[in-house]
């Protein structure tokens, strides 16, 4: 690995880039396989791999390159309709994107590279060659750029007798790593460069038309590749050719039309340039073609300004004239107008094909389909437009420091409640300037208001859409689907919901528990699926949407569902529950059990087996993060379980009560009601006490013993009842006086203590400036459970 | 002295310039480096945390950080006794972990020679002498200096007896 030499900085974000894209490259690897001519996903897959490969070859991170570029090869076959991507070539090239993952891994925890399997690398550069006689498309071996007048590139290492004479040029000299991937790197230039030439002629054979935005955006992403090649080649005269093709892409939709024919021949002048310097490359010279007042002139235009009189062309103006009048180096043959090159076709089978608009697209021999990926295909534009409005409108913020901010805003609601107990007090003071009284009350009412927007905005930018996650299952389900031999899909529904950063990284695994528990045990196999009347094909569903502040996330599949016997009959095996209480006990109550603790591992040949393998895993993860999960079922029809989560959870709805003189915080999810309960309705059982509500009985927990305030003879008077709910499971809690709402800001307690089997889950800070601690609801329930098992036994 | 120094010479310090915060507990008067010492509070309420420590007071808001504060008094078994006005709470950082202990009363800052400061000899005083980096001898009284590291990190351990780290410093 030859990292060494690079800012840590840079190899960050490119670790960061990278890693966005391979999630995003699997998911759509998977869309693919199931429709593998859309040359709209075609291409999308095809330039996130692109884009990894030229930053990692900037990096010179040769392994990875290695790999990328085979798969790309494959992949550029497929398009250009040489291969088809079938389950062999995927399982190929999802094989490259894992290695291409691990490698990720493996340079940032700074462990050696692995290298790619060779029959990988075979097999998916084999995909790239194609059994007929016509040209090898692997971009190694790619043509002349489009408009590259001479013999094909790999015969001219030296450039064409030119009229501005002699290009100087210095010897190209690249250090080991990169010497490596010369080759790649010369075929990435010779692509990119066909391909901005390509689009530019297609722009300027319009007929004065503009172009559309899609296609200038495209054209743009062209450059900023090529601009990411021309840095590896540490060349800055190249570096700005690339960069004036960005910055056309960027602009050239919103130019007048006077100023779209002046600079159309100019870009393509510009691609004659890189095409020049591409073959200069490649005979191991950095040719420097003079540019004259070229880039500078584009560059006036493209800021829709006029350049001065004697730059004006002519129309219809030849390469020629414009060298002549910018005063660049020319291209021998120049081919006359623009719009129809005339160039030698590089190989016969395009030369055979009518090629699209622009003739001479030597790469892509075949007809329009996979052409579109130069030219002016929508689909891959549409999302070529989309990153290139979110490179512009987005930074990356280290989450350390949203973090920092988010701790901040924490601090300034705790201080913009302290304000407005203080104004309450002032009011009650009945101060004698009535003005006064009024004009605090309003700053603080508006103090009130701006902290809660700052709150919410800073809150939302820590908001990711749950797509993040979603985008890896589909890669998980057609693993499943492999190795279980059954058949399914995978529907996402709600994908863009926004939850916190935090809540994100909590779901991920338990979804992926839920979603192998659904493929492998919920579905049934293609051929018991069709007795019973079902699509072979079994559906399962990953939904997600927004509750009030909280997101509904449900994982539902159509296959034989829960069997309430079975789990019954378990739940008694293992003397969780009798068979007289069985009978009594609902649907949902049963199901609850596979909850439990390595419920169902005893048995392994049932068919609920594994139902509840890290279900008890999946349970605690959500109530890491107050979350609730419930699980519903029906025989035959599937099994849906519904997770609840609350979107945020650095700021909590809670509601303060008094117990003796503490004042203790209790999440308000969990609170059904408060009651202040009369004589009669308590009661005790064997030694616990029991409050009778309405038709049910709760078991009834003291405040004051839970939190340990009973020290000597003094009883602490707790009058009131808050019923708090988990998971259907319902308790009252005994606390002294209620206090009111308050959205308190969750601390953590110190970590060096132990915090395990206390019913404490962090502590906040009141608006008064002292501390209250914030009861945890699931850890009473446990207490109040095993009291009664205690009891019961 | 925030560093574990060991205590095998018959002068731990000797030799260093040491400036030190005093404080009293229990009648008697104590000592710690000053650079371990973030700030000195006023007494405030603490609120109780269930299932901690004896030593452990309870937790204060400290501007918004939330810190367990520890009664030096049941520390070092020395018997219970009100807070007072004069009741402090000095804030220390140790391994990296911010706490709060409580003392009768704070004295001074004070700037002494280590050539004055010997170890503890083992039945000086009622603390346990594992506690102590050293005994300062002034001209008119003792100083006992407190070795907070090892004072912090038992009571981590004790807490905590996963967190090896702390025992391990």
């Amino acid at each position: 690995m030859s990292m060494g030499g690079f800012d840590a900085e840079i190899v960050r974000d490119f670790l960061t880039e990278s890693g966005e894209l391979i999630i995003q490259l699997e998911s759509d690897l998977v869309v693919l396989e199931r429709s593998p001519k859309e040359p709209a996903m075609l291409n999308q897959v095809f330039r996130a791999l692109h884009t990894i490969k030229g930053s990692a070859s900037f990096l010179a991170i040769t392994q990875l390159v290695r790999i990328a570029h085979a798969a790309e090869t494959a992949l550029n076959a497929a398009r250009n309709g040489q291969a088809a991507i079938d389950r062999t070539a995927m399982d190929l090239l999802l094989e490259a994107v894992d290695l291409i993952k691990s490698q990720l891994g493996q340079i940032e925890s700074g462990s050696a590279l692995s290298e790619p399997r060779e029959a990988l690398v075979t097999s998916l550069v084999a995909m790239g060659e194609p059994g007929g006689g016509h040209s090898a498309p692997t971009p190694v071996a790619a043509p002349a750029p489009a408009i590259a007048p001479a013999t094909p590139a790999t015969k001219a290492p030296t450039p064409p007798a030119s009229v501005a004479g002699a290009i100087p040029f210095q010897p190209l000299k690249l250090e080991g790593g990169k010497a490596d991937l010369l080759e790649f790197l010369i075929a990435d230039l010779d692509e990119s460069t066909t391909k901005v030439a390509t689009a530019i002629q297609q722009f300027a054979g319009n007929g004065g038309q503009k172009p559309a935005k899609p296609e200038c955006d495209q054209l743009a992403d062209l450059g900023e590749q090529l601009v990411r090649t021309a840095q590896f080649f540490d060349f800055a005269p190249m570096v700005l050719l690339a960069t004036t093709v960005q910055q056309a892409g960027m602009h050239l939709a919103s130019l007048a039309d006077e100023s779209q024919q002046q600079v159309m021949p100019r870009l393509l002048l510009v691609c004659e340039l890189l095409a020049e310097m591409t073959r200069g490359v490649r005979a191991a010279e950095l040719r420097d073609p003079p540019t004259g007042c070229l880039l500078e002139n584009i560059t006036l235009l493209l800021n829709s300004s006029e350049v001065s009189a004697p730059f004006q062309l002519p129309p219809g103006c030849g390469l020629e004239a414009v060298a002549r009048i910018d005063g660049t180096w020319c291209p021998a043959h120049t081919p006359a107008p623009a719009t129809q090159p005339t160039s030698q076709i590089a190989t016969p089978a395009a030369s055979a094909a009518p090629a699209p608009v622009a003739a001479s697209v030597t790469v892509e021999p075949t007809p329009p389909e996979s052409a579109s990926q130069a030219g002016p295909a929508s689909k891959p534009d549409a999302s070529g437009a989309g990153k290139q409005g979110s490179g512009e409108n987005t930074i990356r913020v280290d989450v350390s420091r949203l973090e920092a901010l988010m701790n901040l805003v924490g601090e300034l609601v705790l201080q913009k409640n302290r304000v407005s107990a203080l104004t309450r007090r002032a009011q009650m003071l009945e101060c004698s300037d009535a003005d006064f009284s009024e004009a605090i009350t309003l700053t603080a009412g508006a103090l009130d208001r701006v902290t809660g927007e700052i709150q919410t905005a800073v809150m939302r930018t820590r908001l990711q859409p749950l797509d993040k996650l979603f985008g890896r299952y589909p890669r998980l389900i057609r693993d499943l689907a492999g190795k279980t031999g059954k058949k399914m899909r995978l529907v996402i529904e709600g994908g863009d919901t926004e939850v916190d950063k935090s809540v994100i990284e909590e779901l991920g695994d338990p979804l992926v528990h839920l979603l192998r528990n659904s493929a492998d045990h919920g579905l049934e196999m293609p051929e018991d699926r069709a007795k019973s009347g079902k699509d072979e094909t079994g559906t399962i569903t990953l939904r997600a949407s927004h509750e009030g502040s909280h997101v509904r996330v449900q994982v539902a599949d159509d296959g034989r569902g829960l069997l309430r016997d079975r789990i019954a009959k378990k739940a008694v095996e293992r003397g969780l529950t009798t068979d007289e209480k069985i009978a009594a006990m609902t649907d949902r109550e049963i199901f609850n059990f596979i909850f439990e603790a390595g419920f169902s591992t005893a048995e392994k040949v049932s068919d609920l087996s594994g139902r509840g393998v890290g279900m008890d895993v999946v349970r605690t993860n959500i109530q890491k993060v107050k979350g609730e999960i419930e699980l519903s079922s029906e025989p035959g029809r599937g099994t849906t379980v519904t997770i609840i989560i609350p979107l945020t959870v650095a700021i909590l709805p809670a509601m303060m009560v008094g117990v003796g003189r503490e004042i203790y915080a209790i999440p308000l999810t969990n609170i059904l009601e408060i009651v202040r309960p009369q004589a009669d309705q308590l009661h005790t059982i064997g030694e616990h006490a029991v409050m009778r509500l309405r038709e049910t009985v709760l078991p009834l927990v003291s405040a004051a013993e839970v939190m340990e305030l009973v020290s000597g003879p003094e009883m602490v008077e707790e009058p009131f009842a808050v019923v708090l709910s988990m998971n259907d499971r319902k308790i009252g809690l005994m606390v002294s006086k209620l206090i009111g709402q308050q959205e308190v800001v969750i601390k953590p307690l110190d970590e060096s203590q132990p915090a395990s089997k206390r019913a404490v889950s962090g502590a906040t800070v009141r608006d008064d400036g002292g501390v209250s601690l914030i009861i945890d609801v699931a850890e009473l329930m446990r207490r109040a459970e095993t009291l009664h098992h205690a009891s019961a036994a | 002295m925030s560093t574990t120094k060991t205590t095998d010479t018959n002068q731990p310090f000797a030799g260093r310039q040491l400036q030190l915060v005093t404080f009293d507990v229990a009648g008697e008067e104590f000592a710690v480096d000053i650079l371990a010492v973030q700030e000195i509070n006023r007494m405030m309420e603490l609120t109780r945390v269930p299932q901690s420590p004896p030593e452990v007071e309870g937790v204060i808001n400290l501007r918004g950080k939330i810190i367990p504060v520890l009664d030096l008094r049941k520390k070092f078994n020395l018997p219970a006794a009100a807070k007072t006005e004069t009741s402090r709470i000095v804030v220390i950082e140790v391994h990296k972990r911010v706490l709060g202990f409580i003392v009768d009363r704070v004295h001074e800052v004070l700037r002494i020679s280590g050539d004055i400061v010997e170890p503890a000899p083992p039945m000086a005083c009622s603390i346990d002498a594992e506690f102590i980096a050293g005994v300062g001898k002034l001209p008119d009284r003792l100083l006992i200096l407190l070795d907070i590291d090892k004072l912090f990190s038992a009571e981590a351990a004790h807490a905590d007896a996963a967190t090896s780290k702390h025992k391990a410093a």
